[in-house]
């Protein structure tokens, strides 16, 4: 039975002004995500799911209202809180894996430990075992351009998990995948909220990834239109 | 995190090694150009220590003392009885003087308590008779040649035989105040420079040191064709040669440094443009404002001391160069550790504030908009 509340958005709004004009990517959302639910966001491309995940991942902040993580406000942190929040407490896992292109598989998991003070040696030894544990314990030392696209996302999954967050967030996280490893990733994510017990949130348009959930949330225009 | 500013100069190897290059021209052109500003003022302040103090020098007005030409104008030798009916006047002395990469002094046995050549200690022989074709040499010449007490020198086609060898006088790089000497007869000097009856310079010396401005100044009234000058009116006038030299040292550190600098900024602000995607990525993953800010100025720092370091072995070869190419062995210019930690860690000052820039810039990349590129 789900309880904690981990995320809770209250009348969050994202306006982008550009001169005279106003964008309202965000429309007075309200929004709570409990301890180990899988959610996903569903809605077509300009809903603005991909903001809401920013606002939720603490990688933006609202024009209006108020964010939660773990009943803390972030809505009003300054930049490192904001990072600090990110390290220690969510995962990120994108569309384009968005590894750094200089680094081997190893350093690419290792890095959200570094920036929290741990040594090489230290973070290197336990990205490796999550190496591991997403399967790719033979693809340490390569590259990011030395691997397959579901190598790549299986090594941002790794990453995203390295310091242990309570919440896991993915966008579009097979949308670059063809279908088996597309499969593969999906396994992965829901290993993470059964096994693992994470939070974890999937923004997509693919219905198929969506039904793997078990909460939806329809965004359309900026507004919540079904959850379910 | 050292290792990922290291992997990150790694990548773009061709950029960082112009950047570094850069950094070595500045430091190296410091360091050699200090070294050899450095040796200059030993050996102004060299030339000083052998007039002694309180004493007069009398030269044509054109001559600038210290500095090498032929088309100077000499010295009427008939001048000396004049001068020494001048009240206050002990005892006048006419030298020759030619400098090249060896200086040569004329000057008469006689005569030579009159200079600090008196308290000069031989490392072997002693002075030489008056008219003969016989030489004392520096420590350094009779290094640099070969030469000991019974040899032969020969100078303006003249052969001389070297009776004396001073003891090493060099402090600092060997460049002591007689080390690069080679006296001989005044006669004999004025023969072989074609100067019958001329000096380069006549020398006074006072009955008492509160004689010497009066003296001074009744020669420059007197004769309008010459110049007297105390030796303290010389050591102004060196100090204000020295002081010339150093701003042009300065001045020519200062550009290239600034260019130096320029190349730092240029490179840092590409790099950061090109990974702007990268730092993005740090950031949404949890990198903070100092750990980018201090990713970038480690960078800089890298390449601020390697360029230091190269900087300094081939500043320390072009001394080198200049000692034994073009100054024959004679260890003029020299890096003293002053000048080679001074110059190292203006380098290193120099390049984390060119970074500081690009790193602030590096800081304000905003993750979302960076990850969409």
């Amino acid at each position: 039975m789900v309880s904690d509340v981990v995320i809770e958005l209250k009348d969050v709004w994202k306006i982008y002004e550009m001169g005279a004009t106003k964008t309202y990517a965000l429309c007075g959302i309200n929004l709570k995500i409990h301890k180990n639910e899988f959610v996903s966001i569903i809605g077509p491309s300009g809903s603005g799911k991909s903001t809401l995940m920013h606002i939720i991942g603490c990688l933006d902040t609202p024009t209006k209202g108020s964010v939660f993580i773990e009943k803390r406000d972030v809505s009003k942190l300054n930049e490192n809180e904001l990072a600090q929040i990110r390290r220690k407490k969510i995962g990120f896992v994108f569309q384009f894996f968005n590894l750094i292109p200089t680094l081997t598989a190893l350093e690419n998991v290792a890095l959200p430990m570094r920036f929290d003070g741990v040594g090489k040696k230290d973070a290197e030894s336990k990205a490796k075992t999550f190496l591991e544990k997403v399967g790719l314990s033979h693809r340490i030392n390569h590259k990011p351009s030395e691997l397959s696209g579901g190598e790549q996302q299986r090594v941002a999954i790794a990453r995203a998990l390295i310091n242990d967050p309570e919440l896991v967030l993915a966008d579009e996280p097979t949308g670059n995948l063809d279908t088996k490893s597309g499969e593969e990733v999906l396994k992965i994510l829901k290993d993470l909220h059964m096994k693992m017990k994470k939070t974890v949130v999937i923004v997509t348009h693919d219905p198929n990834v969506a039904k793997e959930s078990k909460r939806k949330i329809y965004i359309k225009d900026g507004k919540i239109v079904k959850d379910e | 995190m050292i290792d990922l500013a290291l992997n990150d100069l790694r990548e773009h190897k061709l950029r960082t090694g112009l950047t570094i290059l850069g950094v070595i021209i500045a430091i190296a052109s410091i360091v050699s150009l200090g070294s050899i500003s450095a040796g200059m003022n030993l050996i102004i302040e060299s030339g000083m220590k052998q007039l002694g103090s309180g004493m007069i020098i009398v030269s044509q007005k054109t001559e600038i003392n210290f500095q090498t030409s032929t088309s100077i104008k000499n010295i009427d030798e008939s001048l000396i009885d004049e001068f020494k009916q001048i009240s206050g006047v002990a005892r006048v002395a006419p030298i020759v003087r030619k400098f090249s990469q060896i200086s040569v002094i004329g000057i008469d046995p006689e005569n030579v308590d009159m200079f600090s050549l008196e308290n000069i200690k031989f490392e072997e022989g002693g002075w030489f008779e008056k008219d003969q074709y016989e030489v004392v040499i520096g420590k350094a010449i009779s290094d640099s040649m070969n030469l000991k007490v019974g040899d032969t020198i020969t100078i303006r086609n003249k052969e001389f035989e070297v009776v004396g060898v001073f003891e090493d006088t060099g402090s600092s790089g060997g460049t002591g105040g007689f080390n690069f000497i080679v006296a001989m007869p005044y006669a004999v000097a004025q023969e072989i420079y074609d100067m019958k009856g001329e000096a380069n310079a006549i020398i006074i010396k006072p009955d008492s040191i509160s004689d010497t401005k009066a003296i001074k100044n009744e020669i420059n009234e007197r004769y309008d064709d010459l110049q007297a000058m105390t030796t303290e009116d010389l050591m102004k006038r060196a100090q204000n040669m020295i002081n010339r030299i150093g701003i042009i040292t300065i001045g020519i550190g200062v550009v290239t440094s600034i260019v130096a600098a320029i190349g730092i900024i240029i490179t840092m602000i590409t790099n950061i443009h090109e990974r702007k995607k990268q730092i993005g990525i740090m950031k949404a993953v949890g990198a903070e404002t100092n750990t980018i800010l201090m990713q970038i100025l480690e960078e800089g720092l890298i390449i601020s001391v390697l360029g230091g370091i190269i900087g300094l072995l081939i500043g320390g070869l072009l001394v080198g160069v200049v000692n034994d190419v073009l100054l024959s062995n004679m260890k003029i210019a020299s890096i003293t550790f002053g000048l080679a930690a001074g110059t190292f860690f203006y380098g290193i000052f120099l390049s984390v504030v060119a970074s500081l820039y690009p790193a602030w810039q590096a800081t304000k990349v905003n993750p979302v908009e960076a990850m969409r590129e």
